[in-house]
C-alpha cells in the first residue's frame, strides 16, 4: 500500500515534468529511424530490419528510462521529499520498489508508443498474446534491474554530473555490445566475447525470436527469465543496502 | 518520563571533520526543547541522526523507549521533522501532500480525512485549500509542512529552524502553532533556532551548544540562576557616537562587558545599583541622550553570548 502511494506520488510528478518522458523518448525514436532507413545492411536474418531492430531499440529504451530514473533521486533531496520519506515509517524495500515501478510506468509508455510506430512500419508480434505477455515480462525483469542499479548509483554518487556521467558511459555500450544491430554470427570475433557476456544479447534475441518466430523457444525464454531474474533481486538487494547504509 | 535520551553521542564524518563529540542530552516528554548554537556546530547534524537520518559514529539515542541502533523503524513511526527548507510537494495540491504524508505513515483514507480536516483547521490552511502549492508564500508554506508533518499524531516533533526566512507575522503564527501542538497534541517539540526571543518565549527547556557539545541545559529560570550578572539596559535616542559611549563604559571597574544592539546598550555588572548609578551619571555627564535606563533580568542573549564565547565546559 505504501509503496503504491509512493508509485502514484512519482508517476503524479513524472506527468507533471513531461520533459522526463519526452527526452528519453526522442532518442530510441531517432535510433529507429536512423537504423531502419539509413543503416539497413545484410549482417542481420530476417526480411524486415524494422522487427529485427526492435528488440534492440527496446532495450535501448529499458537502458534510457530506467538507467535515468536515479536522477529523480537529486532533486527530490534537494526538495526535501526524500528526507521526508526517508525519516518516515515506510520499509527501505519499499521506497526502492515505488521507485522501480515508477520507473516501469515510464518505460511501458514508451514501449507503447515504439510499437505503435512500429507497427506502421509493418512490424507484427508472430507468436501472439502470449508472445506479446512474454516480452511484457522481459521487459519489466529489465527495468527492475536497470532502475535497482540506477537507484544504487544515485545513493552513491553525491552529484547530480557524477551519476549522470557514469549512466551516459555505460547505456550506448551495453547497447552496442550486444545483438541488438546485428546476428552474433556477423559480430567481429575480437567482440562475440563481450556481446555473449551482456545479459541484454539474450534479452535482444528472445524479444526477437517472439517477435519474428512463429513458435516459443521455451528453454531460452526460461533461462533469460532465470537470468533476469537473479540479477534483479541482486541489484534490488543492492539497491536497499546501500540505501539502508547510506551516510 | 524521557522522550529523547543521548548518551556519548560522537559524529565524525568521512572527510575526518567531528560534528559532535561525547554529547549528552535529555528531553523530557511533552515539552518544548531548545537547542541554541551558532552555525555549524552541528544542530542539524544531531537532528539528523534522530530523525534516522544519517547513522552516529558511536553513541547510544533512545526515543519514546526505542534505542535507535536497533529499532529505528519504531522511532521512525513516532517522530516527525520539519527540515529547515519546505518540503512540500509542488506537483500536488494541499490535500494531496497531506494525504500522501499520512500514507506514509500506513494511515487509511478516513483517518487521513478526518485528521486533515483537524489540521487545517487548527493552521489556519482553508482558504488555501483551492490554492496552486506553488503559489503559498513562505509563512503558508511553512504552515502547510507542519501541518503535514502533524497528521501522523507524532509523539516527538523536530523543527530545525522553522522560522528562517519568515516574516515577524509567520514567525508569531508558528509560535502560535508550536504551543498548539504541545497543548492539543501533547507532543514533544525538539527546536533548533536561531533567533533568541523564539527559545525564550516557547521553550521549557534551552540547551546551548559550542563545538559539538552541549555546554549548558536547563530551564530559562535555571540559566538564569547560573548567570548571575545584572544588566543594565539603557534605550539611547541615537546611535551617534556609540562606539565612544561604549569605550567610555568598559573604562569603568564597576562595568563588566557592554553589548549593543541597534540604539540599545545592555551593560553587565557586578553590582546593579552601583552599576545603575555609574552607568547613569557617566552618561549624563558626557550629555547622552537616553530615554530609558533599567535594570534588566539576563536575557538569553546575554546567557547564550557568554557561553558561546567562552572555551571551558559548564554543567548545571
Amino acid at each position: 500500500m505504501r509503496t503504491f502511494s509512493i508509485v502514484m506520488r512519482n508517476v503524479k510528478w513524472r506527468f507533471k515534468n513531461m520533459e522526463t518522458i519526452i527526452m528519453t523518448l526522442i532518442q530510441p525514436l531517432i535510433w529507429l529511424l536512423l537504423f531502419t532507413t539509413m543503416f539497413q545492411s545484410e549482417t542481420y536474418v530476417g526480411d524486415n530490419y524494422t522487427a529485427y531492430t526492435l528488440p534492440g531499440i527496446l532495450i535501448l529504451v529499458t537502458l534510457t528510462s530506467s538507467g535515468m530514473s536515479g536522477i529523480s533521486n537529486y532533486s527530490w533531496k534537494s526538495d526535501g521529499i526524500f528526507y521526508r520519506i526517508f525519516i518516515s515509517p515506510v520499509k527501505r524495500s519499499s521506497i526502492v520498489l515505488g521507485h522501480i515501478f515508477d520507473a516501469a510506468i515510464l518505460t511501458f509508455v514508451e514501449v507503447f508508443i515504439l510499437f505503435i510506430f512500429s507497427f506502421f512500419l509493418s512490424v507484427k508480434i508472430a507468436t501472439g498474446v502470449l508472445g506479446c505477455l512474454l516480452i511484457i515480462g522481459l521487459i519489466f525483469l529489465s527495468v527492475f534491474f536497470v532502475a535497482s542499479l540506477s537507484y544504487a548509483l544515485s545513493m552513491i554518487f553525491k552529484t547530480e554530473n557524477s551519476f549522470l556521467a557514469i549512466v551516459n558511459t555505460l547505456i550506448l555500450p551495453i547497447f552496442f555490445v550486444s545483438t541488438s544491430l546485428m546476428s552474433y554470427e556477423y559480430i567481429p570475433a575480437s567482440f562475440k566475447i563481450p556481446v555473449s557476456l551482456n545479459p541484454f544479447t539474450y534479452v535482444i534475441n528472445c524479444i526477437r525470436e517472439l517477435i519474428l518466430q512463429n513458435s516459443i523457444n521455451w528453454n531460452s525464454i526460461l533461462g533469460t527469465f532465470l537470468l533476469l531474474l537473479t540479477l534483479g533481486v541482486l541489484a534490488f538487494l543492492i539497491a536497499v543496502h546501500v540505501l539502508k547504509t547510506r551516510n | 518520563m524521557e522522550a529523547i535520551t543521548v548518551r556519548e553521542l560522537n559524529k565524525t564524518f568521512k572527510n575526518g571533520k567531528k560534528a559532535l563529540h561525547n554529547f549528552n542530552l535529555t528531553v523530557s516528554q511533552g515539552e518544548i526543547f531548545s537547542l541554541l548554537g551558532q552555525n555549524g556546530v552541528g544542530k542539524s547534524t544531531l537532528i539528523n541522526i534522530l530523525t534516522t537520518y544519517i547513522l552516529p559514529t558511536s553513541g547510544e539515542i533512545t526515543i519514546m523507549g526505542y534505542h535507535l541502533k536497533n529499532d529505528s523503524q519504531s522511532i521512525r513511526n513516532c517522530i516527525s521533522c520539519v527540515a529547515q527548507h519546505t518540503s512540500i510537494d509542488k506537483h500536488m495540491s494541499l490535500k494531496e501532500n497531506l494525504q500522501f504524508q499520512g500514507r506514509l505513515f500506513g494511515l487509511d483514507s478516513a483517518t487521513i480525512q478526518a485528521r486533515s480536516e483537524e489540521l487545517i483547521q487548527a493552521f489556519h490552511l482553508t482558504e488555501y485549500c483551492d490554492y496552486n502549492v506553488s503559489e503559498y508564500s513562505g509563512g503558508v508554506a511553512r504552515r502547510l509542512d507542519i501541518a503535514m508533518s502533524m497528521i501522523s499524531h507524532p509523539k516527538v516533533l523536530f523543527l530545525d529552524e522553522p522560522t528562517v526566512g519568515l516574516d515577524i507575522e509567520s514567525r508569531q503564527i508558528l509560535w502560535q502553532m508550536m504551543k498548539t501542538i504541545q497543548e492539543k497534541f501533547n507532543t514533544t517539540i525538539f527546536l533548533t533556532t536561531h533567533y533568541l526571543e523564539e527559545a525564550q518565549l516557547l521553550s521549557d527547556t534551552i540547551c546551548i551548544m559550542k563545538d559539538g557539545q552541549p555546554l549548558i541545559q536547563g530551564s530559562m529560570e535555571e540559566l538564569r540562576k547560573y548567570f548571575s550578572e545584572p544588566v543594565i539596559r539603557v534605550e539611547l535616542n541615537t546611535v551617534d557616537d556609540i562606539a565612544a559611549i561604549v569605550e567610555r563604559l568598559n573604562a569603568q571597574d564597576v562595568i563588566k562587558h557592554v553589548r549593543v544592539e541597534e540604539k540599545t546598550l545592555y551593560i553587565s555588572v557586578d553590582d546593579s545599583s552601583e552599576g545603575f548609578a555609574k552607568s547613569n551619571l557617566l552618561l549624563t555627564e558626557n550629555h547622552v541622550g537616553f530615554c530609558a535606563i533599567e535594570i534588566q533580568n539576563p536575557s538569553l542573549s546575554d546567557i547564550f553570548l557568554k557561553f558561546t564565547s567562552q572555551p571551558i565546559k559548564m554543567n548545571l
